[in-house]
């Protein structure tokens, strides 16, 4: 229905009651290049209520829920007025991306992080996008001139230069050796368990064998 | 073919009798005339209704009279006696003034006499001049475009030229004068209502005055003589024409204007009765009156929410109903006041005659009056923090249900 130049809605219901949005990450953040899918799903009574907005696509943002993408933004709750509409919403998502709330937090581990280590989470933040929204590497510190598919550790000479990326890999193949293979989605469960642990290996196996 | 032949020759015996009958306007010789009329009955008495509008097929073998004023018994027409007969120089009956009669009777006599002798000297020339109009009948068709317009009860001259009976004579013209006279004064003091409103058949005839044309409406309503009926009727028409300018504007401004909740133009909402704006007194943000209503009581959200704005978050306290937008200043100031006033009348719901108490007390827009008329005295306002307060009140409403009851919060 309305389209700007970036942004995008699909119908996904003939009744309206369901489309799919999609934003993409903006310039200058560690979101840039990637595209995240929505999942909108708007009330009877909507404009009189706001509609009900996801990310289907995983994200590492404060307040937007690493796991299951409920998003936290005042006018999709308390705030919402009914001369909004489905466009200014998304432009209000892709403004809450450029701008976290650290302190009125979704995701409490994102949200320390952020406000912790603001570098691992800028560098977290970064490789979620790269593996989930499809964003390219090249703006990264660490991959400045590497070719991304080499960031995956399989060339010996680009190692050190993504540090990141080492403990994700030892996980990888320590999780082929320990669940044989078998683990529904190890690369997202691994990713999370990194990325909730500071990148610490030790602590985001424990957690995996815990589980 | 015999037959055709005798109903000719019947009819030519008819055509004399009733050119007698013609001739007969005084009741004395029309009874002579019955008479010799054996073969048409009394038919040949009445005048052919389908021939008086002009549609006869009959043509000279018609049963009925083709005379247009042969049957009628010779009667004074009473409207010319009063005073005013529309038919003018065209009335079928005798315009006779009571007072001179001596004058009016001479001329008439006179003249019939004279269509008498031509009649029974040469009915056939009668027939022919008689008749013109009758043999034109079925050749009307020739010059169809200048037919003469068919007005109904009135006779029908097919041919563009209309006969007529009454040759301007000398007692015709005395009567004119007579007419100018006595009749004028009184008469063309009125104007006529036909004219008025548009067009008057009677035209240059017409009994009654015919105005000079107002240059605002374009009717013939200005008196030609009454200055203040022309200064009083400019008056009005500059007055009905700034009412509708400003009427116009209204609309203007107002069609394209769509409801910032719904996103429909509010003047093509599906419903008429909601194609009514409803303006908030601290903001210019459009919308139509149920969706801000609708907002301003939804119950989902803080009071501080639905009553700001739903675009630009500016809190208003009411929200005024309209059939037009309005967003200049001092129209809308106007606007806020004549709904204020409109509100004022109205008894309000809440403090029921003195039986009940309302919240809002002396801000409130409603009549607080007691059952005697008398208005409760203005008491010191208790300050309300804040907005919850108002919200429960709000909800409250919601049951009420009155008629923009809540439009006061």
């Amino acid at each position: 229905k309305s389209s700007n130049l970036h942004i995008k809605i699909e119908i996904v219901d003939e009744n309206l009651t369901e489309l799919r949005g999609e934003i993409p990450g903006p310039p200058d953040t560690a979101y840039e290049g990637g595209r995240y899918k929505l999942e909108i799903k708007i009330p009877d009574t909507y404009p009189f209520n706001p509609p009900k907005v996801r990310f289907i696509t995983k994200i590492w943002h404060p307040n937007i829920s690493s796991v299951t993408g409920a998003i936290c933004l005042d006018i999709l709750k308390d705030q919402w007025a009914a001369a909004m509409t489905l466009r200014t919403v998304l432009l209000s998502l892709q403004a809450l991306l450029a701008a976290p709330e650290p302190d009125d937090p979704q995701d409490a581990v994102v949200a320390r992080q952020y406000k912790e280590s603001p570098e691992m989470f800028q560098q977290t933040a970064r490789f979620w996008a790269h593996i989930y929204a499809g964003a390219p590497l090249v703006n990264c510190d660490y991959t400045r001139k590497v070719d991304h598919l080499c960031a995956f550790g399989f060339d010996k000479t680009s190692r050190p230069l993504i540090p990141q990326l080492l403990p994700f890999i030892v996980m990888c193949i320590l999780c082929h050796i320990i669940f044989n293979g078998a683990l529904l989605s190890p690369q997202n469960a691994v990713i999370t368990a990194l990325s909730s642990h500071s990148w610490n290996v030790e602590a985001a196996t424990e957690l995996l064998l815990n589980n | 073919m015999a037959e055709a032949a005798a109903a000719a020759a019947a009819a030519a015996g008819l055509r004399t009798t009733t050119t007698a009958a013609a001739t007969a306007t005084a009741p004395s010789s029309a009874t002579s005339s019955v008479t010799p009329a054996v073969a048409g009955g009394w038919t040949k008495q009445v005048t052919c209704r389908y021939y008086m509008h002009g549609v006869c097929k009959e043509g000279i073998n018609c049963r009925y009279s083709h005379e247009l004023s042969s049957n009628k018994p010779p009667t004074i027409c009473k409207y010319y006696q009063k005073g005013c007969c529309v038919y003018g120089k065209f009335c079928r009956f005798d315009h006779v003034k009571p007072s001179k009669q001596e004058e009016t009777n001479t001329p008439k006599p006179a003249k019939m006499t004279d269509s008498a002798t031509t009649s029974t000297l040469a009915p056939l020339s009668k027939l022919a001049e008689t008749d013109s109009k009758a043999v034109a009948l079925p050749s009307y068709h020739e010059d169809w475009i200048n037919a003469v317009e068919f007005v109904p009860g009135q006779p029908y001259y097919a041919r563009a030229a209309i006969p007529c009976t009454e040759e301007p004579e000398q007692g015709l013209v005395i009567e004119e004068e007579y007419e100018k006279q006595k009749v004028g004064e009184q008469l063309k003091k009125q104007l006529c209502p036909y004219a008025t409103v548009g067009e008057c058949r009677y035209g240059e005839n017409c009994a009654y005055l015919h105005g000079d044309v107002c240059d605002m409406c374009g009717l013939r309503v200005l008196h030609p003589i009454d200055t203040a009926q022309r200064s009083q009727h400019i008056k009005s028409c500059i007055e009905a024409h700034e009412k509708d300018m400003e009427l116009s504007f209204a609309v203007q401004r107002s069609k394209d204007m769509a409801c910032g909740i719904c996103m429909e133009v509010v003047y093509e909402k599906a419903n008429p009765s909601d194609r009514r704006f409803g303006i908030l007194s601290n903001c210019n943000h459009t919308y139509c009156l149920k969706c801000i209503r609708k907002w301003r009581s939804a119950k989902q959200f803080e009071s501080k929410i639905i009553k700001s704005c739903p675009e630009c978050r500016i809190t208003s306290n009411f929200v005024i109903p309209s059939e037009y937008w309005v967003e200049e200043k001092e129209e809308k100031q106007k606007l806020i006041q004549k709904y204020k006033e409109a509100m004022s009348n109205k008894l309000c719901r809440y403090f029921d005659e003195g039986r009940g108490k309302c919240p809002f007390g002396g801000n409130c827009f409603y009549k607080h009056a007691y059952p005697d008329g008398r208005l409760e005295e203005p008491q010191p306002q208790r300050r309300q923090t804040g907005s919850s307060g108002r919200h429960r009140v709000s909800k409250n409403n919601a049951c009420f249900g009155g008629v923009e009851y809540y439009v006061q919060f």
